[in-house]
């Protein structure tokens, strides 16, 4: 019906408005764009550009190094490291079971606060939130305490009841790891699937009550499909900081030696850049961890989308 | 809608790897500071130091120095390392342990100084001056060095109608009669993350891990006389006279403080640590030497203590070398370091300060400042440390881990660590005989 009413000379002014449009639209993303080819483009081209070097020195060492071209080998040697392999393979153990366990729990809490059947259901949602809102050093030394026989309370409890009670044993400490993981960011995803949750239209429903549908049947059949879109996304999310892993063994290596020198891809990153003072390869490997991070996370949305379209 | 969370999703896929690349590159910016007329060393160190260098600051207006402590040991290296790789606001003069010298000479972060030192070598003992000491070169003026003790609960040795152990089969006898006494306590513990503890025992051994030839290396980590070491520690283990244990986190610092432990084989500036987590124990405590494998023998070790070095970097390393000399040689600063930290200064005039010669009320009323230059006398091994020491010592560590946890025996942990040592410095293009 607008169009109808619209004169040759306003049609005018709303090309140029478009134009216009555009101009605006890049001041508002310059400082964004900016930052981002300042911060993001800039030391990624770098990191690439290093691993795509080797230094080498000669004899004792304590004469000047050279800087050389050594095109993919820093690649080809990281690929076959027994250290990043090894590492590597204890991240994904640890995200195969750390991952759907919290976002089981992260959509359980979420379809139980829009349920409604949940009392003072702000006060625990903030609850639930709260350790997200912890730094993750900090969290990480809260449940180290946790952990530590003599100073925990929870050792203790367990001790006297003659349970097991080593936290950070050999087997033990990945999972005391992923402990800490699931606190702090379970809250943070039930947000994200409650969000959408809470934007679905409510009238569905209704009409799903009135064709006789229970509560268990709304949830499994109505929302959970419904939201699949923003569980998918935590996935990603969750996924991608599983290959981050790093300062939470780093705050329980002070506690024990179970946790290793290179115990995860990141650690291993950080001993060559900083201790071993191997930046090219310690470039080279963060590609690889990046690229891998960004495979595996491809191949899990195509794999849950073709699952939906099945549907 | 579908194709929207696609794409939204690749795109938040991407942000975060790029941003998982970004992070392995560290920032450096803002200009050097230059005054006028005056030279301005900037000096990092992970101790404070910040009374000594006001002191020099009001004496020598023209060599002003600015002192910054940086957070933690840890992250220490790795933004000295950046800054001065990178040129940009780097520190003229840096605080490096022993350990770390010659890895740190390797990656071209400090420089030699042999020709601004001159007669310097003479206020230390020659053993001193040995640690600063890579290849031909000088790359430091040593600050404080670390005798190792035995530190002992003079009252439950006492109970138990003990002395001091003088060898090492007089330790592991103690062991045994403290283990018959007191079910729940333990003569030590043997440190998940000790390697540079247990170089130093290798060190009073006899053994060389690290030797430097005309132009190449030679490592022996696994020396047969540090192999007995490490069958010695093994049968402690294996005997559960020691409790294997992480060192320095609050449940080890808890167990000196509630009698689990009750010796230390620790080192000299080890005191204030147990002095501050175990205040309840004052007067309980003695120190008494190093146990030595022979009886009669006067042998040492040390484990850690650290030089002031120039960076390469910095342009002013006459300027920088006078001013490490004033803080690590003259008595004004000595004393304020002491005060500071509490440390056993390397020099030789050191051990005259008054912290070390009066009776400390801690350790029975004991002198500390003689015990500790007699610890630091005795017949000790030349010791180099490797240029790949961080990978050396993360082989080690996670070694003992797996030999507490019975998985391997200290014996295999030393051969690993040999391989992987020697693997790690071929890498690096150096070579080794």
């Amino acid at each position: 019906m607008a169009t109808s009413l619209l004169t040759p000379e306003t049609k005018r002014v709303r090309r140029r408005g478009v134009a216009q449009d555009w101009r605006y639209a890049w001041i508002f993303l310059a400082p964004f764009l900016l930052l981002f080819l300042v911060f993001r483009i800039v030391p990624v081209a770098f990191a690439i550009g290093q691993s795509l070097f080797k230094q080498t020195s000669s004899g004792t060492g304590f004469s000047a190094a050279t800087v050389d071209f050594a095109g993919l080998s820093n690649y080809a040697r990281a690929l076959t490291d027994p250290t990043l392999l090894t590492a590597a393979g204890r991240v994904l153990l640890y995200g195969v079971v750390q991952v759907p366990v919290m976002l089981v729990l992260a959509l359980a809490m979420a379809l139980l606060f829009d349920s409604g059947m949940v009392r003072l259901k702000r006060a625990l949602q903030m609850f639930s939130f709260l350790p997200y809102a912890v730094p993750g050093v900090i969290g990480s030394i809260l449940w180290a305490f946790l952990y530590v026989p003599g100073i925990s309370p929870i050792v203790n409890a367990l001790q006297t009841l003659h349970l097991p009670s080593d936290f950070l044993s050999p087997h033990a400490v990945l999972w005391s790891i992923a402990n800490v993981t699931t606190w702090q960011w379970t809250g943070y995803n039930m947000i994200i699937i409650f969000s959408a949750l809470q934007a679905l239209p409510r009238d569905i429903f209704e009409a799903a009550k009135l064709d006789g549908a229970g509560g268990w049947q709304v949830a499994m059949r109505i929302k959970v499909p419904l939201v699949f879109p923003a569980i998918v996304l935590t996935a990603l999310f969750s996924i991608i900081g599983t290959f981050q892993l790093f300062s939470e063994p780093m705050v329980l290596k002070t506690l024990t030696g179970n946790v290793t020198y290179n115990y995860t891809p990141n650690m291993f990153v950080y001993n060559l850049a900083f201790g071993t003072n191997d930046s090219h390869y310690a470039a080279a490997v963060s590609v690889v961890i990046a690229v891998a991070t960004f495979l595996l996370s491809l191949g899990l949305l195509r794999l849950l989308q073709r699952g939906t379209e099945n549907d | 809608m579908k194709s929207r969370t696609n794409r939204l999703a690749i795109a938040v896929v991407a942000l975060a790897t790029a941003a998982a690349l970004g992070g392995c590159t560290a920032g450096a910016g803002a200009e050097q500071s230059q005054g006028s007329g005056t030279t301005t060393l900037k000096f990092w160190s992970w101790n404070d130091m910040s009374a000594a260098t006001e002191a020099w600051n009001k004496a020598n207006p023209h060599i002003k120095v600015e002192f910054e402590k940086l957070a933690s040991e840890q992250d220490y290296f790795s933004k000295v390392s950046a800054a001065v790789t990178s040129g940009k606001n780097a520190p003229d003069v840096v605080q490096v342990d022993y350990t770390n010298l010659p890895s740190n000479v390797v990656a071209g972060l400090v420089q030699d100084i042999s020709k601004y030192t001159g007669d310097v070598k003479k206020s230390f003992s020659a053993a001193n001056w040995n640690q600063v000491e890579v290849g031909s070169g000088v790359y430091g003026i040593p600050q404080d060095t670390a005798p190792l003790v035995l530190y002992y609960r003079k009252d439950i040795f006492e109970q138990d109608g003990l002395s001091a152990p003088k060898t090492w089969a007089e330790y592991e006898k103690a062991a045994a009669v403290i283990k018959a006494n007191q079910p729940n306590s333990y003569i030590s513990s043997f440190a998940s993350n000790g390697a540079a503890w247990f170089a130093a025992l290798c060190q009073q051994s006899g053994a060389q891990w690290y030797k430097v030839n005309a132009s190449s290396w030679s490592v022996n980590i696994d020396d047969p006389k540090c192999k007995a070491v490490a069958d010695y520690w093994q049968g402690m283990l294996d005997k559960q006279y020691v409790k294997g244990d992480q060192n320095w986190q609050p449940a080890w610092f808890k167990r000196f403080a509630d009698g689990t432990y009750v010796s230390w084989i620790g080192p000299a500036w080890g005191t204030a640590a147990l002095k501050t987590n175990a205040p309840d124990l004052s007067g309980k405590w003695a120190v008494a030497q190093l146990p030595s494998w022979k009886a009669g023998e006067n042998t040492s070790a040390f484990w850690g203590g650290s030089a002031l070095a120039v960076t390469k970097s910095s342009a002013n390393a006459a300027d920088a070398v006078k001013f490490i000399t004033w803080l690590n040689t003259s008595s004004q600063a000595q004393k304020l370091l002491n005060n500071e930290l509490g440390i056993f200064p390397s020099a030789k005039n050191g051990s005259s300060l008054r912290a070390f010669t009066s009776p400390d009320p801690y350790f029975s009323g004991q002198k500390l400042g003689p015990i500790f230059a007699a610890a630091s006398s005795g017949k000790a091994s030349q010791w180099t440390w490797g240029p790949t020491e961080t990978d050396t010592e993360g082989a080690l560590n996670d070694g003992f881990a797996s030999a507490i946890n019975g998985t391997t025996k200290l014996d295999d942990v030393l051969e690993k660590a040999q391989q992987q040592t020697v693997a790690a410095m071929k890498q690096k293009g150096l070579k080794v005989k």
